[in-house]
Parts: C-alpha cells; sequence; structure tokens
C-alpha cells in the first residue's frame, strides 16, 4: 500500500497547512490497527488527542448547573404567588355565591307575594261582582294590599336569617382559609 | 424558549469548555467550576443571544477568559507564598521519556504530558485545533489573536511535540 499521501498530509499537518477535512483524513488514518512502521510514531500523537477529546464533566454537573441557574423547577418565590392567586380566586368565588344565593330567594319572596294577592284579590273581586256588592270593592282592596304588606314581611326576616347564616358562614371561611 | 435553546444549543458545549478550561487550569475540579460558571454567565447574558454569530465561540471566550483569571490567580498566590510548583514538570517523567521500552499506553500518556507542559497559549490551541476542530478564525476570536499568529503558536506546539515522537 502505498502511504505517500498521508505521508504527504503529514507535512503540511506540521507546516498548519492541512485543512480541517485533512486532519480528520489523518487521525482516521492513524486510529487504524495496520500502521507502517515509518509512522507509528506519529500515532501516539493522534491516539494522545484522542484521549484528551475523552474527557467528560461528572454525571451531577447539569443538576448542579440547573439548580443554581434555577430553571425547570418553581422557586420559593414563584410558589408563594401561584399560592396568593389561588386564595385571591377563591375569595372572589364566595363573594359570588353570597349574591347568587340570595338574589333568587329575594325574587321566589315578592313573587310569592305578588301572586298571592293578585290571586287573592281577583277571587273576592269576582265573588263580590256575583254578590253585586260594589261597595265593599274598596275595603277589599285595602286588605289585600295590608295583606301584601304582612306576607312581604313575613318573607324578609327568612331572607334575612339564611343572608346572616351565610355571611357568617362565608367570613369563617374566608377566616380559616387565611 | 429561552430554556429550549439554552438546553439544546448552549449546554452541549459544556464538554468543549470544559476541555478548553481542563487544558489551561491542568486542574478538573477547577476547570468544572469554570464550566459552570462559564454556563451561569451565558445564561445571564440571555438577553445578547440573538447578536451572537457563533455560540461555541462565544462559549469558548467566556471560559477561557475565566481560566486565565484562575492561573493569573494562582500565579500570584504561589509567588506570596513562595512555593515551586509545576507538578506537571517532574524530573520522574523526563526519566521515562529516556526509557525505550514503553508500552503504547505509556508512551500515549507522556505525548499528553507534554502538550500539558506546552505554554498557555500553544496549549489552548492545540486543544481549539486538534481536539475540537475549530477553523483558524475561530480560534482568532476565542484568543484575541489574529489567524497569523495562531498558526505561528500551533506551529511552534506541533514541532515541539513532533521533536518528541
Amino acid at each position: 500500500m502505498d502511504y505517500k499521501y498521508i505521508e504527504q498530509l503529514l507535512e503540511r499537518y506540521w507546516e498548519c497547512q492541512t485543512t480541517l477535512e485533512e486532519e480528520t483524513i489523518l487521525r482516521k488514518f492513524f486510529a487504524q490497527e495496520d500502521i507502517p512502521a515509518s509512522l507509528l510514531p506519529y500515532r501516539d500523537l493522534f491516539l494522545a488527542e484522542e484521549n484528551m477529546a475523552q474527557a467528560h464533566l461528572s454525571e451531577d454537573f447539569d443538576a448542579r448547573l440547573m439548580e443554581r441557574l434555577a430553571i425547570g423547577q418553581p422557586t420559593g418565590a414563584t410558589l408563594a404567588v401561584q399560592k396568593g392567586n389561588k386564595e385571591k380566586r377563591h375569595a372572589k368565588v364566595i363573594k359570588i355565591s353570597i349574591t347568587q344565593q340570595l338574589r333568587p330567594l329575594y325574587r321566589a319572596a315578592a313573587m310569592v307575594a305578588i301572586v298571592l294577592s293578585i290571586g287573592m284579590a281577583a277571587q273576592q273581586g269576582f265573588e263580590r261582582n256575583e254578590e253585586n256588592v260594589l261597595e265593599n270593592n274598596a275595603l277589599a282592596t285595602s286588605t289585600d294590599s295590608t295583606e301584601l304588606f304582612i306576607e312581604q314581611p313575613e318573607m324578609s326576616p327568612q331572607a334575612e336569617a339564611v343572608l346572616t347564616t351565610t355571611q357568617t358562614d362565608s367570613l369563617l371561611e374566608m377566616k380559616v382559609e387565611n | 424558549m429561552e430554556k429550549i435553546r439554552f438546553h439544546n444549543d448552549i449546554l452541549p458545549l459544556k464538554d468543549k469548555i470544559f476541555r478548553l478550561a481542563l487544558r489551561i487550569t491542568l486542574r478538573r475540579e477547577v476547570a468544572e467550576d469554570i464550566t459552570q460558571e462559564t454556563l451561569v454567565r451565558v445564561w445571564e447574558r440571555r438577553g445578547e443571544w440573538d447578536t451572537i454569530e457563533n455560540m461555541e465561540v462565544y462559549c469558548l471566550t467566556i471560559g477561557r477568559r475565566l481560566a486565565i483569571d484562575h492561573l493569573r490567580q494562582r500565579q500570584q498566590q504561589t509567588e506570596r507564598e513562595g512555593e515551586i510548583t509545576d507538578y506537571h514538570l517532574s524530573a520522574a517523567s523526563t526519566d521515562r521519556m529516556a526509557d525505550e521500552v514503553l508500552d503504547q499506553k505509556q508512551r500515549v500518556a507522556q505525548v499528553m504530558e507534554l502538550i500539558e507542559q506546552l505554554p498557555e497559549m500553544q496549549r489552548t490551541i492545540i486543544e481549539l485545533r486538534d481536539i475540537e476542530g475549530l477553523k483558524y478564525d475561530e480560534i482568532a476570536q476565542v484568543t484575541g489573536l489574529n489567524e497569523t499568529q495562531v498558526k505561528v503558536y500551533l506551529h511552534r506546539a506541533r514541532k515541539k511535540i513532533r521533536e518528541s515522537l
């Protein structure tokens, strides 16, 4: 086998005239087992460099670096911020639920009162129309309106009671959370 | 986004930075610390990444600067303490060199020692060219020399190695 090409490359290598590609050819050549005696001494250099290229960092290097950079792991500060947001969100939900819970109660109370009074007024009105007692109409309406007023306060304390308990509950809940 | 770029483009350069720092400081533990410090600095300067043309050259330049700083500090400390160190230049290795019946492993180890004993700039350039495969213009950027100067240092280093083989 003719080694002239390798010898030429080597000469140019010592003179720093080889390209990176040519240096790779030399490295591959000297990595072989079968090297002619004349070129054998130079193999040591390429093997030494091959050996030096195998130097690597310790296995725990990445872990130590990431710990120092704090990439990928939430720090104590970010956790605190997340907790704060969660509490805020929760408090908001409770606020909405109070009004949502109470609004239908008021509505229901008002609706029941209106329906009852209208119904009773109509019934009484019809009965009296049949009996032709027209002069009593004014009195009946006044009674109806009193009934309306009586019924409404009857519902209101209930609603108020519910309001107070719910408020106390949510206040307690918020206190516990805080 | 920056995290992904750090993991994909920068972290894989760690062993190159490490080997350069090792070649300069000749101490494994120190080289590891320098590699970590280099990567921390690169991360801290992530705002500049888009302006960097060659990330490998950028990282190696920072790593080299830190390694040189360490060498200087060590030298000053040694001078203060009045020590004669450079344990690499031990008499034992020169004795062994004279021995002609060394097996290949020992001869390879000798070449590695010889490279370690080269002046800092020469062993840095051997590392960057022959081990990491950098182009001359890239080596020039890392070392702050021009390409001709890089070749002069490399030529001296290779000549010394050749004579020893």
